[in-house]
C-alpha cells in the first residue's frame, strides 16, 4: 500500500535544531515510527508498531538509552512547545485546554504539565513535561476492506479499536474512496473534523487527499458540525472520529432521523470493552449502526480483527 | 560664473538638508502609522481568527500594500521564508535602517517578544498597551512632523535667501 506523510513530514513541522538527530534516524525506524515522545530532561524515544528506539546526538537509535542520548531540558521542551504552537499560543487554546495540539499536516501534539484551573476546568498547562507527537500518515487502499461493506449495504457502521490500531488512517483512506467515486459515484460526505486530525486543512484546503465531494467542517464541536453537515451541506453520510459524549450521540441520533448515514470511531479493544463502555452502548441503542468493524491492536495497524452486526452484539449487551 | 555656481550649490545645499531634515519627521510619522496599523490588526486577528503571528504579519503586509515601514516588510519576508515571528521581528529591529527612534525599535521589539505566549485574552490586552505606546508616539512624531517639520523647511529657505545675499 502505498503512503504518504509520516515521519518526515512530521520532523519538517519541527523547526528547531535541538530535534536535529530525527532527521538523520534510519529510514526503516522512520517508516515504522508511530509516536515520538519527547520528556523533559529523559532520552527522547521513538516509539515504533511494538518496540522503542532511542536516538543519540548524531541520530544512531539503540533498543536501551545510548550515553549520549538526545535529551531536553525542561526549559528546551518548552521551546519545542512554543515552536509546535508557532509562536502563538492563543492559536491552539482551546486545543491546549483539550490536552493536545495539531499540527500542520495532521500530526498531533499530546502535551502534559501542570494545570492551570479555573471554575473547575483547565484553562491552560504550564511547565510542559512530556510532548506525546503522534505521526498521522495517509495509506492509499487502508480502507478498501470497509469500502467493500459500504459496496454490499451502504448504512451506518462503528469503527472500533484500541488506541494507535489505525482508526483515523482507515476513515481518511474510506472518506477519500467515497469521494472518488469508489462507490460507483460520488458520496457527499461531511467530515467532522473537531481536531483537524482527518483532513488536516490548512489555509481551506485539506493537507491529505481527500477527494472531491467532501465537506470538511474543521474544528466544529462535533455534534454542532453534524447538524450543519446534515442540515446545511446534506451530507450522505457523515463521518466522525472518536464518539465520546452523550451530547455527540444525540446528535448522531437527530442525524439519523434526517436520512444521513454515520461512520464513527471509537476506542475499544475488544468485545468485552465495546460491552463496557456507556458511549458505545448508546450508540448501538439509537439504532443507527448496523455493523461494527473492530480492529486490531497496535501491532498490526489496520487490520480487522472481527465485523459484528449490532444485532447479534446488541443482543449480547 | 564660479561665483553664481558657488551660490547655486550652496542654495541647494541648505534646501536639502532642510528638505532631508522634513523627511526624516515624515518617515518617522509613516512608520509609525503603519506600526500603529499592525498592531490593531494583530489585536482584530487574535479576537476573531486566532491567527497565528506568522500568518498575521503576513496577511497584514498582502492587505497594506503601502511599503512604508521596512522593519515590518523585512519581518515578513523573513518569516515567508520559514524564520519564527519573533526571532525575524528582533532580527530586522536590530539591522534594518529605520525612521523609528532607539525607543520605538524597543518596544517593537519587545511587542514581538511578548505576544503569543499567552492566552487570546492577554494578548489582545499586550497589543493594546503597545497600541496606546505607539498612539503616543504617533501623535507626538504628527506633532513634530507640522511643527519642526515645517521650520526646518523654513530654516533651509531662509539659510538659502542668506547665503544668496551674502555672496551678491
Amino acid at each position: 500500500m502505498k503512503t504518504n506523510g509520516g515521519y518526515l513530514s512530521l520532523i519538517d513541522c519541527l523547526k528547531t535544531d535541538m530535534l536535529r538527530p530525527l532527521r538523520l534516524v534510519d529510514e526503516a525506524i522512520a517508516d515504522d515510527a508511530q509516536e515520538i515522545r519527547l520528556y523533559a530532561g529523559r532520552p527522547v524515544m521513538i516509539l515504533c508498531r511494538d518496540r522503542a528506539y532511542f536516538p543519540d546526538s548524531g541520530g544512531k537509535t539503540g533498543r536501551i538509552p545510548p550515553e549520549d542520548c538526545l535529551t531536553l531540558s525542561g526549559r528546551e521542551l518548552q521551546s519545542v512547545f512554543s515552536m509546535l504552537c508557532d509562536y502563538s499560543v492563543f492559536s491552539f487554546q482551546n486545543e491546549i485546554k483539550e490536552g493536545y495540539i495539531t499540527l500542520k499536516s495532521g500530526h498531533r501534539a499530546g502535551i502534559c504539565g501542570t494545570a492551570v484551573t479555573e471554575n473547575g476546568g483547565i484553562r491552560t498547562i504550564r511547565e510542559i513535561s512530556s510532548i506525546n507527537l503522534r505521526i498521522a500518515k495517509q495509506v492509499y487502499g487502508c480502507a478498501d476492506g470497509l469500502i467493500g461493506l459500504l459496496r454490499s449495504d451502504f448504512d451506518s457502521l462503528i469503527l472500533a479499536g484500541p488506541p494507535g490500531c489505525g482508526k483515523t488512517t482507515i476513515l481518511r483512506d474510506a472518506v477519500r474512496q467515497l469521494c472518488s467515486g469508489a462507490l460507483g459515484r460520488y458520496v457527499r460526505t461531511g467530515v467532522v473534523d473537531e481536531r483537524c486530525e482527518i483532513a488536516s486543512c490548512a489555509n481551506a484546503e485539506p493537507g491529505f487527499d481527500m477527494g472531491i465531494s467532501c465537506d470538511i467542517l474543521s474544528g466544529y464541536p462535533k455534534h454542532i458540525g453534524i447538524e450543519h453537515a446534515v442540515r446545511s451541506l446534506s451530507s450522505e453520510i457523515v463521518v466522525c472520529d472518536e464518539i465520546c459524549s452523550a451530547e455527540e450521540v444525540s446528535a448522531i441520533e437527530q442525524g439519523m432521523n434526517s436520512g444521513a448515514k454515520f461512520i464513527v470511531t471509537a476506542h475499544a479493544g475488544s468485545l468485552r470493552e465495546l460491552k463496557i463502555r456507556p458511549v458505545v452502548r448508546r450508540l448501538i441503542g439509537t439504532g443507527v449502526f448496523k455493523r461494527i468493524v473492530l480492529l486490531k491492536s497496535r501491532a498490526t495497524p489496520g487490520e480487522t480483527a472481527a465485523i459484528y452486526s449490532v444485532d447479534d452484539v446488541g443482543g449480547i449487551i | 560664473m564660479i561665483k553664481l555656481c558657488g551660490i547655486i550649490l550652496v542654495m541647494l545645499c541648505c534646501v536639502g538638508v532642510s528638505i532631508k531634515r522634513m523627511n526624516t519627521y515624515k518617515c518617522r510619522s509613516k512608520e509609525l502609522t503603519q506600526v500603529k496599523k499592525l498592531l490593531d490588526f494583530f489585536e482584530s486577528q487574535i479576537r476573531y481568527c486566532a491567527e497565528p503571528t506568522s500568518e498575521i504579519i503576513l496577511d497584514f503586509v498582502r492587505i497594506n500594500r503601502e511599503d512604508d515601514c521596512p522593519v515590518i516588510s523585512c519581518c515578513a519576508d523573513m518569516v515567508s521564508n520559514g524564520h519564527p515571528f519573533p526571532a525575524a521581528m528582533r532580527e530586522c529591529c536590530d539591522h534594518c535602517e529605520s525612521s523609528l527612534t532607539g525607543e520605538e525599535i524597543n518596544a517593537l521589539a519587545e511587542f514581538s517578544g511578548t505576544i503569543g505566549r499567552s492566552d487570546a485574552e492577554s494578548d489582545i490586552k499586550c497589543c493594546k498597551y503597545y497600541g496606546e505606546l505607539f498612539l503616543n508616539q504617533l501623535n507626538e512624531a504628527r506633532e513634530q512632523e507640522s511643527s519642526k517639520g515645517r521650520m526646518a523647511i523654513r530654516l533651509g529657505l531662509l539659510a538659502a535667501a542668506a547665503a544668496f545675499i551674502l555672496f551678491i
